[in-house]
């Protein structure tokens, strides 16, 4: 009977929340303002070729940043990665990615990027975002493709907008050219971010 | 993909000091630039060509070979003693710099203390003595580094130990044979070499994350060079070299990735 009824409840709750938030998510521009990302439902992957054989993606766990939207131009994006929460799921690999050899993070503990250009499209929605990314040490211009998720009102009275960005890095521009025969150049970056109206 | 490692790591700086030493250089000066300039060749070809200013701190390692070998041009004696020492402090600083100006502790204070000393020490001890085994002990501290090194994670700074070990290969091979004719590892080249690996000993510590222990055995070892007159100090160095892979290996985590 208690597990009927723990079952029971425990799908009346879920059909309940699942209500909510497709109440909350509807496809429409986000609004103009300051957004905060919010680190629990932002992911920051990478991709890479491994011997030619597969593709590897790993991520980085700890992001922060803002985006101030305006129509008038002055739009403006702006990420921080700590470098040392890299995170492919190997202990000693993610080890080996901290160090030296790659993205040196006692050194160079934060991958910044910081938006040149934003570029909207007639919806007012973001298209493309040109920036600055620098990492260790070294700064060169990068363009995100945007796709926007959705944006509006969360279940907590909260304001939400979410976006995918996604370039194509080659390591080697930032120093990181080190095992060139095992693993590839290009590195596919891919920003799955959530914000936060403030 | 192995063999390019092993052939930048070994075979080629084996193959270097060889050619050296069939061109007989004579100066002692010369002799050093031409070791410390094998370890060099591979530094490049695994590294690509540093950025000026350095951008990171690997970058700086051959500025203070550089220094400390121009150094050797000062007189009078005394104030080559204390340029030497100072490049020796001063590199060590800067190696660690990135962690001291944002994330200095007093361990490692003390850490960067103590690598300096024992520079500091060696440096003294062994310039006015007839050297036992400078080679042999430097060899093994070396390979033993790069073991250590690439079992914590870095295989760009295990290659460059590596390389270091394998460009006194030769040198080594001879005090083990117990030949007492040349060729043998003038006190300039031994002050060379030994700033290379107190260099990458940082570097592995500060930004490598190699723990406490392994390191500071691998610190220690190469001050038995300064044990005068004791035919077996090589053998202390290895046991201490042999502890700290040894320790390494337990406590590291054995998934093979590569």
């Amino acid at each position: 009977m208690n597990l009927y009824m723990s079952k029971y409840w425990t799908g009346l709750s879920g059909m309940l929340m699942l209500l909510i938030l497709q109440q909350a998510v509807y496809a429409s521009p986000a609004t103009y303002g300051h957004y905060k990302i919010d680190p629990g439902h932002t992911t920051v992957l990478f991709t890479v070729s491994y011997l030619g054989f597969s593709e590897m993606t790993g991520r980085f766990n700890s992001v922060e940043g803002n985006l101030f939207l305006d129509s008038g131009g002055a739009s403006k994006v702006d990420v921080t990665i700590q470098s040392a929460s890299v995170d492919t799921n190997h202990k000693r690999r993610d080890k080996h990615l901290r160090s030296p050899d790659f993205f040196n993070a006692r050194q160079f503990p934060t991958i910044h990027f910081v938006s040149s250009k934003v570029m909207l499209d007639s919806k007012g929605e973001l298209k493309s975002v040109q920036g600055d990314l620098t990492l260790r040490g070294k700064t060169r211009s990068v363009e995100l493709a945007i796709t926007p998720i959705g944006a509006g009102k969360d279940p907590w009275g909260g304001y939400r907008a979410g976006f995918n960005a996604t370039t194509v890095v080659k390591r080697s521009h930032y120093g990181m050219g080190f095992m060139p025969e095992g693993i590839g150049d290009d590195i596919k970056i891919t920003f799955n971010i959530e914000a936060l109206k403030q | 993909m192995q063999f390019l490692l092993v052939f930048q790591s070994l075979i080629l700086p084996v193959a270097l000091s060889y050619l050296f030493l069939l061109l007989d250089v004579q100066s002692a000066r010369w002799r050093a630039a031409s070791l410390v300039l094998i370890w060099l060749v591979v530094y490049l070809w695994v590294r690509g060509w540093p950025s000026l200013p350095p951008a990171e701190t690997l970058d700086w390692i051959w500025i203070s070979i550089l220094l400390l070998w121009l150094s050797t041009f000062i007189r009078p004696l005394v104030w080559w003693r204390a340029a030497n020492v100072f490049v020796v402090i001063v590199s060590v600083l800067v190696y660690a710099w990135a962690v001291v100006i944002d994330q200095f502790t007093v361990s490692l204070g003390v850490e960067l203390m103590f690598a300096g000393l024992i520079g500091v020490i060696i440096f003294y001890r062994t310039q006015q003595q007839e050297l036992q085994n400078p080679a042999l002990i430097m060899c093994f501290s070396a390979a033993g580094m790069a073991i250590v090194v690439v079992l914590e994670g870095s295989l760009l700074l295990g290659q460059l130990s590596a390389a270091l070990s394998a460009s006194m290969g030769i040198f080594a091979l001879n005090e083990l044979i117990a030949r007492k004719k040349r060729p043998r590892l003038n006190f300039l080249q031994l002050n060379l070499m030994l700033a290379i690996y107190i260099a990458l000993l940082v570097i592995g510590r500060v930004y490598a994350e190699i723990p406490l222990f392994p390191s500071a055995l691998l610190a220690v070892s190469p001050l038995f060079i300064g044990l005068i007159g004791w035919r077996y100090n090589w053998l202390v160095s290895a046991l201490l070299i042999v502890f700290a892979v040894s320790v390494t290996l337990l406590q590291s985590d054995q998934g093979v990735y590569y």
